[in-house]
């Protein structure tokens, strides 16, 4: 296994030629793992890019992260590709960010149908709506649950 | 911000309602009972016995794993990461290491890594026979049910005698494995997988080959390629559909670089194909089993780990016995993560579950919805 | 025709699918009937612990190290000694990994089920006995014509 970063350098090349002020931040984590960080109103256009011209057709999951000491909320979205075959071990993170206060996003399923359980989960465990989503409702959390959505930072347990 | 509740319906038959064309369409609400796995349901409405709408409805074992390990300090989460799938318990601690060594720069030593691979692989073959078992439950093969919960006696006993702990194991560290091959494990080993290979002849000609089963599982629950993918598949489900996906062959870890093995494939897509997957699956393990006892180096077993999580982010994933098991994992320098995204395999294919039920008579729901090996302890965490 | 042949094949491994499962009426039985025959577990085996009283030094580190939280120091005397809660253990055994003095050990002792929640508390001093022997052992054994089964450990 070579360690150059050849094939993510590439591939943060065609991004930023295709989207120079979108991608706001791109960050080669090691080798096959790249982050890229777009902006919220444009992460349709580059997911939409990403499958279509680059290949990434399978999605992995979706994470959403609490930084609530800088009030935000990261989405991450994992993808990877089945359809170009040397490219099957690189995972590339679609992040964007939203204030904590107006956790608002519009929602991936239109790209990767597959994403749908993973946004549904976010938006029960952290409370972040996802625009244009076809069932943003509870997953795992009982239907009568109404406290606050439980893996937000500041909700904390008695434990530890 | 919170939806309105839906009433929580406590009869079986939910209701009536009639459709477009005019036909009356019958919602029914399959579990939660245990159905073999865990708690889950799954709202099927039907149109006559054809299955028109499936809603899969998770979070009857929800534990909150991704809390409990913020938590945590990162080698007690090692017995909770085991929880969601006890039968597959050294894969998903795999990807929990994978991840924490990645972050903190730990070189596994090569012993290390095959005495993981020996352990993972002896795991693939315990998940497979359970799924196995209960499979032959649901299609009403009593014997189906019993040979391989036997059998899976001879892997327990094996991983036993290596970890000492039957099932969960907490046998793999940040930096290693806790112990040694035992003395005589690697005769033993030899011993008890030719016999398993024997008796998987057995598992064809008992049921694989039987009419009883295949003309209940050809042509039931065909994913295509293209769903498969589009949905986030993995594992077993995505390779019955004729991608050859597999982790250890895509993205080499621990020792599977030096290991000869096959990644196999069925095109079908049908419940028929994924079954047999699995059963080319264990096949193969048996023979990275045998490799490893041969090729096993000498040296250490384990490397000093740090106790803390340094600044960093990983993606650590390993091909577990459902697919890809991942962990999207934070550190922000304590001695716990600030953020642990658990993906398993269940979870992954919990999507498939509709594309796969849609269309089928309610009757062949059995066969195509255990074919996905949906663990739902393992999907709810 | 090709219907014909596809119910003579049916029929076929229809058949053969019942002999093998007859064949496997005279096979030794996989279980055992267990409290009248044991099963013998090998050295190594992560069952309940075993303390050295005279090596631990109080440290509390095995406290600490406890996922399940189910170690308590409790004094005795002028010393301290941990004191088990089997209610909660999951017997990963970090505690025994990590302890610095070696003061715990594993052993094969596996069935202490009891009747009260409190007789699941095992103080020091109960821990640092050793387990009692318990006969009529028996091991799962695999020969390549017999089979599978669980016979009578071979005495050594
Ligand atoms: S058993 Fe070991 S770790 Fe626990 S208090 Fe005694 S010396 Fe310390
Ligand atoms: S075996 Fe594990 S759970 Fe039990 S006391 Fe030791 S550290 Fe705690």
């Amino acid at each position: 296994m070579s360690l150059s970063h050849e094939r993510e350098d590439a591939l943060v090349q065609k991004l930023k030629e295709n989207f120079p002020a979108d991608i706001k931040e791109t960050n080669i984590i090691r080798r096959a793992r790249l982050e890229v960080t777009v902006a919220p109103e444009k992460i349709k256009d580059v997911a939409a890019f990403l499958r279509d011209k680059l290949g990434f057709d399978h999605p992995n999951g979706v994470s959403a992260v609490d930084y609530n000491r800088e009030n935000r909320f990261e989405i991450v979205y994992h993808i990877s590709s089945m359809r170009v075959k040397d490219m099957r071990d690189l995972v590339l993170d679609l992040k964007e960010s939203v204030p904590r206060n107006a956790p608002k996003v519009g929602s991936l399923v239109s790209v990767w149908s597959g994403v749908e359980n993973y946004e549904r989960e976010s938006f029960e465990m952290f409370g972040i709506e996802f625009d244009g989503h076809p069932r943003l409702e509870k997953l795992f959390l009982t239907d009568n649950w109404d406290g606050p959505p439980p893996l937000r930072k500041d909700i904390r347990f008695p434990t530890d | 911000m919170s939806a309105p509740p839906k009433p929580v319906p406590l009869t079986t038959v939910e209701s009536t309602e009639t459709s477009e064309s005019g036909a009356q369409t019958l919602t029914l609400s399959v579990g939660p009972q245990h159905s073999g796995s865990g708690h889950m349901r799954l709202i099927v409405e039907v149109d006559g016995d054809i299955i028109v709408n499936v809603a899969p409805d998770p979070g009857y074992v929800h534990r909150g794993i991704e809390k409990i390990i913020e938590l945590r300090n990162i080698i007690k989460s090692i017995p909770v990461i085991e929880r969601p799938s006890i039968i597959d318990a050294s894969n998903l601690n795999h990807a929990w290491v994978r991840s924490i060594e990645e972050i903190q720069g730990v070189e596994v030593p090569r012993r290390g890594q095959y005495l993981r691979t020996l352990l993972n692989e002896m795991n693939r073959i315990m998940s497979h026979l359970y799924w196995l078992s209960i499979y032959g439950v649901f299609l009403g093969h009593t014997t189906m049910f019993m040979w391989p919960l036997g059998d899976r006696e001879l892997f327990i006993d094996l991983a036993e005698k290596l970890t000492g702990a039957r099932i969960t194991y907490s046998y793999l560290v940040p930096g290693g494995v806790r112990r040694d091959l035992p003395p005589g494990f690697a005769e033993e080993a030899v011993k008890r997988t030719e016999y398993f290979e024997k008796r998987l002849k057995e598992y064809d000609r008992i049921f694989f080959n039987n009419p009883l089963f295949t003309s209940r599982a050809k042509g039931i629950g065909v994913l295509s390629k293209e769903k498969a993918i589009e949905l986030g598949c993995t594992g077993p489900t995505l390779r019955g559909s004729g991608v050859d996906a597999d982790l250890r062959k895509d993205e080499p870890y621990a020792a599977y670089p030096e290991l000869d093995f096959e990644v196999s494939t069925r095109p079908d897509g049908d419940s028929f194909s994924r079954a047999m997957v699995h059963m080319d699956e264990m096949r193969e393990s048996c023979k990275i089993i045998r490799q490893i006892v041969k090729k096993i180096p000498s040296g250490p077993i384990r490397r000093k780990a740090p106790i803390v999580l340094p600044r960093g982010v990983a993606y650590g994933r390993v091909e577990s016995a459902r697919g890809e098991c991942s962990f999207y994992l934070i550190g922000e320098g304590g001695d716990k993560p600030y953020r642990a995204r658990y993906i398993t395999g269940s979870y992954r294919n919990m999507a498939a579950i509709p594309a796969v039920l849609l269309g089928n008579r309610l009757a062949d729901m059995p066969t195509a919805w255990w074919s996905i090996d949906y663990w739902p302890v393992e999907a709810d965490r | 025709m090709a219907p014909i042949i596809g119910k003579a094949k049916a029929a076929v491994d229809i058949s053969i699918a019942y002999l093998t499962g007859i064949r496997h009426l005279f096979h030794r039985p996989y279980t055992l009937r267990f409290p009248q025959q044991r099963y013998a577990v090998e050295k190594g085996y992560r069952g309940r612990h075993l303390l050295h009283l005279d090596r631990c030094t109080g440290c509390g580190i095995c406290a600490w190290i406890c996922p399940e939280k189910c170690i308590t120091i409790v004094p005795r005397g002028q010393r301290w000694y941990p004191q088990y809660f089997y209610g909660r253990c999951c017997f990963c055994h970090f505690c025994t990994d990590y302890c610095p003095e070696f003061a715990l050990e594993e052993t094969v002792e596996y069935d202490i089920a009891e009747y009260t929640r409190d007789r699941l508390v095992w103080s020091p001093e109960r821990l640092s006995k050793p387990p009692v022997k318990k006969d009529d052992k028996y091991v799962f054994s695999v020969d390549t014509i017999g089979g599978a089964s669980q016979v009578p450990q071979k005495e050594e």
